[in-house]
């Protein structure tokens, strides 16, 4: 049995802390933008109630090896960033086409999912395999991962079919498939033998076989709904968790050898991809998508008050924001306190004077920042500057970025027919001053102050992320708070976000929020209500902590979890419609 | 064999439009009526407020700033205001108050008039796939779904069109790509007598891939199936898009589309003049042409639109109310109205059956909002139809405050598809009296 760690009571207790936010922010002028759909908590929330403060389950059963409560699992299509990094291992070049797809489903404010097929996808998809097949006559040893031989006989071609269809569709082919293929080759065939090639692996391309991660194998647990993640369909899991693309031949060697269903093998496995190159790109995506890095590159700034702003500038901020995220997991400690913490930031001359620094850097460089004014990925100028207005900063932003992406944390959206106006920027008042009327304002009053609060913390970087001393003819006031907070530890006033970012890197709050994005990221879903995934949450924690708060370890441990290690059996059809 | 590439099948298919004459008989109309057009242009977050509205009604009306650029094309518009959607505002019954905010909603109600999803999609179709599917199952593309922004986020003020209860219709974004989804494979006439290979084997490959879809499905829970639905229909059509013959018809021409770096104005003028292409060769008969995203981030230009000022956001100003963002404002809608003259202007210069093709194209101008700065829809949503014959064009009409399922019942009825009502509305069901 598994024993939940004393501080997680803490969580498995919202209703109290929902409540309070229930009497505080009723009626409250939220976010104005639209940028992060909310997913299931905000919408399962009654209008002017916030949402549960943090996904957390409530953990009302026993953690139990013989009983695992794998939750819901997502049938998830390739989405174009796994197209792209599949379609480069498994044939070795580079899939640009991949842009023409349309974009994939966002949820929890920006994870990508690959979920349904749509005509202009199926068309992408159809020219792609065509182009990407062309050349296939020459490749069949190689795509077939030297199971194919060259010569132009029926029998090397239904060697290519098994070999090739095996590493494409990720699992080994049966006889029948085989024979359905080798019957396109044959239709192909009275063209030319490299013809007949080409049709089977532009089908292999086009199948849901390819394009879905189908897991259909395997029996319940007796006496469960739960069925172990079978060799094949765990490999996927795996490959496509850490490096969002196909497994590896030592991983389809481990499916075949049964050597994935034991959570240690799994977990020894996770470790070996974690150290291969193809981690970076994964890791970077989560990252990515997580704090909305493309959004970065995208900005643009009001020319009056910021003309030395470009989109160079942008591109730059983007790239350097990568660059520290790529330094902290593979050239420092990847600890969620150095995430947090860091005073180190990657610069270059487009740069450097938002860094405060000089440098004369044509590439993202890492440089000590001037001491006190930044600490870890919440003070860099991409995401302040991503997260303010064209021509200020914008503390409603910052707060409501802090309050989702690090504390797991949201409020609803704001009531019908209230004045959602960008105050104006008049000389002279500090930014304080002009978002002074969402908390004079009763009906506002209640999530601003949630948001705000927080927010102003930010109010010595402007809108393009530097840092600054005076805000109209008044120093600086970065004087915050914390409200609502679901940790005593983290909760209350605070000065300026170097402060802010060092309380969050010590939260127990702000550690499971991470333990949060990253099952969600994984699994594409969020964390049950139900209480199906209070064992799995309590999994990560537990390693978190015991690493020393290493992302590492975190990324791992998700790999270890009744979620990932099993699916809930499929229900019968119940004729719900696609609607729900 | 070889796969054709898109640049080697665009020159193709300019040397053989350039060469052959159009001597298309079976499609030159006079005889029979030239089938029905529906286009939608989307432009997102409302006119700011209510200042785009005529301030009279009837024949007479005046143009505003943000309408002036259609002075030109006055009498083929059909200006109408007191349309709105109702269950945007507070607790109407609607059943997705609760779901989304209401950028979101007002976004995925505007062409489908039924409440969203909690996954922030719609559930249900949308009126251009109804019509599509009423009227467009015989052309090449059932319908075309085109995009103005630089990056598509898969969110779902993203996702104007749907197939059906969460099954959006992404826009496609890119010029050239759509080019040559409308175009490969139409080919001049008379019909060359070799066929083209490219028929034949995506037949075969595609009734392999529908083959493989039917199989997986037969494993698969209930939910998982609408995914395989999802990707049997859209092999379906595509399979109906690639394998019938298409050919160049009398008068179609076929479009230089060479837009390949983004800009908005750019990129929206090359949908306009794919669409009217598309319209007069017959390749499709419905289409939407969809500008940025409801609402918007902070800074993320890239899937807001305006294609005015560069550094302002469209979704930023419609925030702010002081003088400065009204004048830029009403630029930027000022300009999209131009941008329906221009559509207007290119289907009316093509020569249909005894008129042109704008009398036979329905075009409808909608947006989500009313008051972009309190999120309201509920009246005075900017609503222009125009084009098609029949229409009482040349006026301002006020409906009174009826609901823009109303609206969704109406252009179906407009283009002869008969449904009692569309979607779920909350002022009573049937259409707009008086359009005609």
């Amino acid at each position: 049995m598994f024993l939940f760690p004393s501080w997680q009571c803490r969580f498995a207790v919202p209703l109290f802390v929902a409540s309070w936010f229930a009497t505080a922010c009723t009626g409250n002028l939220g976010p104005s933008s639209t940028d992060v759909p909310t997913g299931g908590h905000a919408g399962n929330a009654p209008k002017g109630e916030p949402t549960s403060p943090v996904d957390v389950p409530t953990p009302t059963q026993v953690c139990d090896a013989k009983t695992p409560r794998p939750g819901p699992a997502v049938l998830r299509r390739l989405t174009r960033t796994e197209y792209r990094n599949t379609i480069s291992h498994l044939l070795g070049q580079d899939a640009a086409l991949a842009d023409t797809f349309p974009g994939d489903d966002v949820s929890f404010g920006s994870f990508t999912t690959g979920t349904r097929f749509s005509l202009p996808l199926a068309d992408a998809a159809m020219r792609a395999a065509e182009s990407l097949t062309k050349d296939v006559a020459t490749q069949v040893v190689a795509w077939s991962d030297g199971s194919a031989c060259t010569n132009a006989t029926d029998d090397c071609a239904r060697k290519f079919i098994a070999g090739f269809g095996a590493r494409a569709w990720r699992r080994p082919l049966v006889e029948d498939e085989v024979t359905a293929l080798m019957s396109l080759y044959s239709q192909g065939k009275t063209t030319s033998f490299a013809t007949g090639l080409q049709w089977a692996a532009a089908a292999i391309l086009q199948s849901p076989k390819f394009f879905y991660r189908l897991e259909t194998g395997g029996q319940a647990l007796p006496g469960t709904n739960a069925v172990p993640v079978q060799g094949f369909e765990m490999a996927s899991r795996l490959s496509y968790l850490l490096w969002r693309s196909m497994p590896d031949s030592q991983l389809f060697q481990a499916a075949a050898a049964g050597k994935l269903s034991r959570s240690e093998d799994v977990a020894a496995q996770a470790r070996r991809m974690l150290k291969d190159p193809k981690a970076k790109v994964g890791l970077a995506s989560f990252f990515a998508e997580w704090l909305d890095f493309e959004a970065i590159g995208a900005l643009s700034k009001d020319p009056t008050a910021f003309p030395s702003f470009s989109t160079r500038t942008a591109a730059s901020l983007q790239k350097g924001v990568a660059a520290f995220v790529d330094d902290l997991l593979w050239s420092s400690d990847h600890t969620f306190g150095s995430l947090m913490t860091s005073q180190h930031g990657f610069v270059d001359a487009e740069t450097a004077n938002i860094f405060g620094v000089s440098s004369k850097a044509t590439v993202a460089t890492k440089m000590a920042l001037p001491t006190g004014q930044r600490a870890g990925i919440l003070t860099d100028p991409g995401i302040l500057a991503a997260h303010s207005y064209a021509k200020q900063s914008s503390p409603i932003h910052r707060g409501l970025f802090v309050l989702r992406k690090f504390m797991c944390q949201d409020l609803p959206a704001p009531p019908d027919n209230v004045m959602a106006a960008e105050p104006a920027v008049v000389v002279g008042l500090s930014t304080r001053e002009r978002f002074a009327q969402h908390r004079a304002d009763p009906q506002c009053a209640g999530c601003h102050n949630v948001m705000d609060s927080l927010g102003f913390g930010f109010e010595h970087y402007d809108a393009v992320g530097a840092y600054r001393l005076r805000d109209g003819n008044a120093p600086v006031d970065a004087t915050g708070a914390v409200v609502g907070a679901n940790d005593e530890g983290l909760a209350g006033e605070f000065t300026g976000a170097v402060e802010l970012a060092n309380r969050l890197a010590q939260s127990a709050q702000a550690k499971t929020c991470m333990a949060i994005q990253w099952f969600r990221f994984g699994m594409s879903r969020q964390l049950e209500d139900s209480g199906d995934d209070a064992c799995t949450l309590a999994v990560m924690n537990a390693a978190f902590k015991e690493s020393g708060f290493d992302l590492a370890e975190l990324f791992v441990a998700l790999t270890s979890t009744d979620a990932f290690r099993f699916r809930t059996v499929a229900p019968a059809n119940n004729n719900q419609g696609c609607a729900q | 064999m070889k796969f054709v590439s898109r640049r080697q099948m665009m020159s193709r298919v300019a040397t053989a439009a350039a060469a052959v004459p159009f001597l298309n008989m079976s499609r030159v109309y006079g005889q029979t009526a030239p089938p029905k057009r529906l286009l939608i242009l989307f432009t997102p977050n409302g006119g700011h407020d209510g200042r785009w509205k005529p301030t009279t009604t009837g024949p007479g009306f005046a143009l505003t700033t943000q309408l002036a650029p259609l002075a030109a094309v006055k009498n083929e518009i059909l200006v109408l205001s007191g349309v709105g959607d109702q269950s945007v505002e507070g607790r109407t019954g609607f059943g997705d108050e609760d779901l989304g905010d209401k950028h979101t909603r007002a976004y995925i109600h505007a062409l489908t008039g039924v409440p969203i999803t909690a996954d922030q999609l719609s559930s249900g179709i949308s009126v251009d796939q109804f019509v599509a599917n009423a009227i467009g199952k015989t052309t090449k593309l059932r319908s075309l779904v085109l995009g103005v922004a630089p990056r598509d986020a898969g969110v779902g003020s993203m996702r104007l069109s749907y197939a059906g209860p969460r099954d959006p219709v992404p826009p496609v974004f890119s010029p050239a790509t759509a080019f040559t989804q409308v175009f490969d494979g139409v080919r001049p006439q008379p019909m060359g007598s070799a066929p083209d290979p490219s028929v034949a084997r995506r037949k075969a490959i595609l009734d392999y891939v529908k083959g493989d879809i039917a199989k997986v499905k037969a494993t698969l829970s209930s939910e998982d199936r609408c995914r395989l639905d999802s990707q049997l229909g859209a092999v379906e059509q595509l399979q109906a898009s690639v394998t019938q013959p298409a050919a160049i018809t009398a008068g179609c021409q076929v479009p230089s589309i060479t837009q390949n770096t983004y800009d908005h104005a750019l990129t929206a003028a090359a949908h306009a003049k794919l669409m009217v292409a598309a319209f007069q060769c017959d390749l499709t008969r419905v289409g939407v042409i969809q500008c940025g995203r409801g609402g918007g981030g902070t800074g993320d230009f890239s899937m807001n639109f305006n294609p005015v000022m560069v550094n302002a956001l469209d979704h930023g100003l419609g925030h702010e109310f002081d003088a400065t963002a009204k004048a830029q404002l009403d630029k930027m809608h000022a300009w999209e109205a131009g941008y329906l003259a221009s559509i207007i202007t290119q289907l009316k210069s093509v020569k249909e059956g005894n008129g042109t093709l704008l009398d036979n194209t329905l075009i409808w101008w909608t947006t989500d909002l009313s008051v972009s700065y309190t999120h309201s829809c509920t009246n005075d949503v900017r609503q222009v139809l125009a084009g098609l014959s029949g229409l009482k064009k040349g006026q301002h009409l006020n409906m009174g405050g009826k609901d823009r399922s109303m609206l969704l019942t109406s252009v179906c009825q407009l283009m002869g598809v008969t449904t009692a009502q569309f979607g779920k509305p909350l002022s009573g069901p049937g259409g707009l009296a008086g359009l005609t």
